[in-house]
């Protein structure tokens, strides 16, 4: 069945944070990476395409967020060109066949876990993240080692990781990220 | 080390690309094969974008709350973006009337029987029609057969025109209040805001009337632009004749082609030419803040007049961040764009985001005439600094949002006044500031 505009809208909304995940694995910036959705989202919505349900449409997303950030990563000439193609394919599949959950959930989750961290966590995350430092630089800017700053976001990662799952287990306990 | 540690610790590292090309080949194996790696590679892209997207939000509210004390700036040691050429907003314009044709299926079977004088022939934004007994009906579209009633704009953004069966119509723009009935004869009283007309020949000893709250206007063929306030109201007539009836005194007036009156009780109430449109504007926001959208902010000691975006919710929940202010007036030469004008726009954001320039048009009968916007990357704005931009207005394109509309909207910004100039953020606050604002005409050769 041929979606209508507002399952497309719904359906790219719902997997935003994906698609975009998927672009930053690309172009290693976040800020880039929501420009990218943003294109996406507007190509499919104004040039005449029709998505033959949900499944065609993250398809076709994935791969439109991909070239898109080859076409970023080549016109900022960036030395990388992303992860494998092999290993994007792979991620981008279990990306797409994912339980979709409630985005938003995970975001609140998200930010009671940060909100958790020491601020010190904090600002290697949003130095990393939202500054759009190198963890080369994030270590030069908190007089850290940069071994010492890949442990670090590595472990923070899998902490908020357990985090978010725990807080969206309503079953389970409220856990709290360790601090590294 | 653990050698789960040490496998994340790697996975990280392969993200930023700082794995010799071994390393890089082991890690590529490992992700291969092992779904924990690729699990954990997933979480770490989603995170990354959801930190930056809780980053966004936290510093956007810092700007908000400390107003003028925008956040301080962060270093960004990011290449820059190119400019989009597209721009997200049509995402939310088109979630807008996805809205709008949800349900309008079930208004079509309200609509499905006999009274209606009128059909909605186009709209943007949220507008409200209440009739039929205290009816009230918000999710209106192109098509909807309307009985007399009230159609109000409910958003300073809205557009919406009716077309009557003779082939009249009526337009309102912003938050405008119109009253329309059709019982053998048009009648619109038009309770505050702006509206235009395009009126054919009325049957004979039947002028369409409108009545706003200090005149009385009937017309027989004709095409103008009316607003109107609670003590006056302003008529601009591009074609054929209205007679005025100021209501306060009960004297009329015919008005011509190409000539305007105000009516208002404190005002003399003479017949007078149109105003010759000019190709340049500056804002006077230290003045005040009439008729723009925005928080107005006087000015202080060191820091300028200013219109703060404030948020705007469409239909379907998205927010954005929008502050526009008024360019041709009633008492000012209208201010129109040509092809080599630029739009000049000084202002500040509290966070780096993409903002959207845009102007509202109409066209020289008082028809709405589009909105056309351009885009500029959040890299050409540093946090907290303040930014002076000048837009070529051949950069600027329909707004996405009224595609559907294109074959009857003006496909360029040219030769078109300017009704007002707006720009914004999307989704998140931002801080945005708006200082001053100018239509540069083209260089004289």
């Amino acid at each position: 069945m041929i979606l209508s505009e507002y399952e497309v809208l719904q359906t790219l909304m719902q997997a935003r944070v994906r698609i975009s995940a998927a672009a930053w694995l690309m172009v290693r910036n976040t800020h880039a990476a929501e420009d990218i959705f943003q294109n996406v989202a507007v190509k499919a919505l104004t040039r005449d395409l029709s998505f033959d349900g949900r499944s065609a449409l993250l398809s076709w997303a994935f791969i439109t967020a991909r070239r898109e950030g080859i076409d970023w990563l080549r016109r900022h000439r960036r030395e990388t060109s992303g992860l494998d193609p092999e290993i994007m394919e792979l991620l981008e599949q279990e990306w797409q066949s994912a339980v979709a959950q409630p985005e938003g959930s995970k975001m609140d989750a998200l930010r009671e876990c940060m909100d958790s961290l020491p601020e010190e966590s904090r600002r290697i995350l949003r130095l990393r993240y939202f500054d759009g430092h190198n963890c080369e630089e994030v270590a030069r800017s908190m007089g850290i080692g940069l071994n010492a700053i890949y442990k670090r976001i590595s472990r923070l990662h899998e902490s908020l990781r357990l985090c978010i799952d725990g807080k969206r287990d309503r079953s389970g306990l409220d856990l709290k990220p360790e601090a590294p | 080390m653990n050698p789960l540690d040490s496998n994340l610790e790697r996975l990280v590292r392969h993200a930023e690309g700082q794995l010799s090309e071994t390393e890089a080949d082991q890690v590529v194996a490992s992700l291969r094969h092992d779904p924990e790696s690729r699990r954990f590679l997933r979480e770490m892209a989603e995170q990354a974008v959801m930190i930056a997207d809780l980053e966004r939000e936290i510093q956007g509210r810092q700007a908000l709350l400390h107003e003028h004390t925008p956040a301080a700036p962060t270093r960004r040691g990011i290449a820059g973006f190119s400019i989009p050429s597209r721009r997200f907003t049509a995402v939310l314009a088109v979630a807008a009337s996805i809205a709008i044709l949800l349900s309008a299926a079930l208004l079509f079977l309200k609509f499905q029987h006999r009274g209606e004088i009128a059909t909605i022939t186009a709209l943007d934004g949220a507008i409200q029609w209440t009739g039929d007994g205290g009816q009230v009906v918000r999710n209106l579209q192109v098509g909807t057969k309307l009985k007399g009633g009230i159609i109000e704009g409910i958003e300073p953004l809205s557009w919406f025109e009716l077309q009557f069966p003779d082939g009249t119509t009526v337009a309102i723009t912003g938050n405008s209040t119109l009253t329309f009935s059709d019982l053998g004869q048009k009648r619109l009283h038009l309770k505050s805001g702006t509206a235009s007309a395009h009126v054919p020949p009325q049957p004979s000893g039947r002028p369409l009337i409108i009545q706003t709250t200090s005149a009385l206007m009937e017309v027989l063929g004709t095409q103008f632009l009316i607003e109107t306030d609670t003590s006056a109201t302003r008529l601009d007539v591009s074609e054929g004749t209205v007679r005025v009836k100021r209501l306060s005194d009960g004297a009329e007036l015919d008005v011509p082609t190409r000539h305007r009156v105000l009516a208002a009780a404190d005002h003399e109430f003479t017949v007078a030419p149109a105003l010759a449109p000019v190709d340049h504007w500056t804002s006077r926001l230290p003045l005040g803040p009439e008729r723009s959208l925005g928080k107005w902010l006087p000015p202080a000691a060191g820091r300028d007049a200013a219109l703060l975006a404030v948020p705007y919710t469409t239909q379907l929940g998205w927010t954005i961040f929008a502050a526009a202010t008024r360019v041709s007036k009633w008492d000012a030469p209208p201010v129109t764009l040509h092809p080599d004008t630029h739009l000049r726009v000084r202002g500040r954001l509290g966070v780096s985001r993409t903002v959207y320039f845009g102007v509202h048009l109409r066209d020289a009968g008082g028809a709405f005439a589009g909105r056309f916007l351009t885009a500029r990357s959040p890299y050409e704005f540093g946090a907290g600094e303040v930014f002076d931009v000048t837009l070529p207005i051949r950069d600027f394109i329909l707004d996405p949002d009224l595609k559907h509309l294109s074959k009857k909207l003006p496909a360029r910004p040219f030769e078109l006044t300017v009704e007002s100039v707006f720009c914004h953020t999307l989704t998140h606050p931002a801080g945005l500031e708006l200082f001053q604002v100018e239509v540069i005409p083209p260089a004289v050769p």
